[in-house]
């Protein structure tokens, strides 16, 4: 079965730089679906059911956080990982209750974006 | 500012080198921010540190770089450097960023009421920025 991945920004710099990140790390993903905004992204979900989503918080539309609302009310098996630029606590504790699966403060490194996938996708290390 | 060094080490792969004077940054990305503190953020870039920044942050060669390419990642800088600022200075705060507007020409940025104007040396070229912070909510 193909393995996606959902990639959520309003920057599409952001957006090109995580696809090439996902590629480098060797994790076993071959599809990857791009979307600007939430709706977007429910849009994308709906019709490819990914088992990664990356999304971002503050975009234009449907946010982050009213996009990760939606998902858990459409009962959304991914594994969902928020980057964002905002690290305040209040949104990173509103982020898990609402099922995020980890949360990556921008800025990261290539290597921290690898090793937060690796915990949420369970990844063994022989 | 703590914010600028970490943002290009660990997105960017470069480092601060040293704060100048008196240098021009005609590639700027503005962007406002409201909540626990209000203000604006300005950064600047001179065209060795656009290509140099683009293309290492989109894993491009200078030559495949195009202008829409560079605009977004200015955007993008922009966006990192404030959201870095904002939640190293109040982790407890709430924040929303307006999304930055690039292609603000540095006349009219140099213009405006900033508290901060610095100026750094990068390896590339030349990085600058703005701040101005209003009085925090009651």
């Amino acid at each position: 079965m193909t393995k996606r991945v959902l990639i959520v920004d309003d920057s599409p710099a952001i957006r090109r730089m995580v696809k090439r990140v996902i590629e480098m790390t060797g994790l076993p993903f071959e599809e990857f679906v791009e979307a600007s905004d939430g709706m977007e992204a429910l849009a994308a979900w709906r019709a490819m059911a990914p088992e990664l989503i990356l999304t971002d918080i503050n975009m234009p539309g449907m946010n982050g956080e009213e996009l990760l609302a939606e998902l858990r009310r459409e009962e959304c098996g991914a594994k969902v990982l928020v980057i964002s630029t905002d690290s305040t606590r209040e949104r990173k504790e509103r982020m898990r209750e609402l099922g995020a699966a980890g949360y990556l403060p921008k800025p990261f490194s290539p290597e921290k974006l690898r090793d937060e996938l690796e915990r949420i996708l369970e990844v063994e290390h022989v | 500012m703590e914010s600028v060094s970490e943002t290009l080490e660990t997105m960017f792969y470069t480092a601060v080198e040293e704060v100048v004077e008196g240098q021009s940054t005609p590639r700027v990305g503005r962007t406002e921010f409201r909540g626990t503190l209000n203000g604006r953020m300005a950064v600047g870039l001179d065209d060795g540190a656009a290509d140099g920044l683009t293309a290492s942050f989109l894993g491009l060669d200078l030559e495949d770089l195009s202008e829409q390419d560079r605009e977004q990642v200015l955007s993008e800088l922009a966006n990192i450097v404030c959201g870095s600022y904002l939640s190293a200075a109040h982790p407890e705060g709430r924040f929303d960023l307006a999304a930055p507007e690039v292609g603000v020409r540095e006349e009219e940025v140099e213009r405006e009421a900033w508290e901060e104007r610095i100026c750094f040396g990068i390896p590339e070229g030349l990085f600058r920025v703005w701040l101005a912070v209003r009085k925090e909510q009651a």
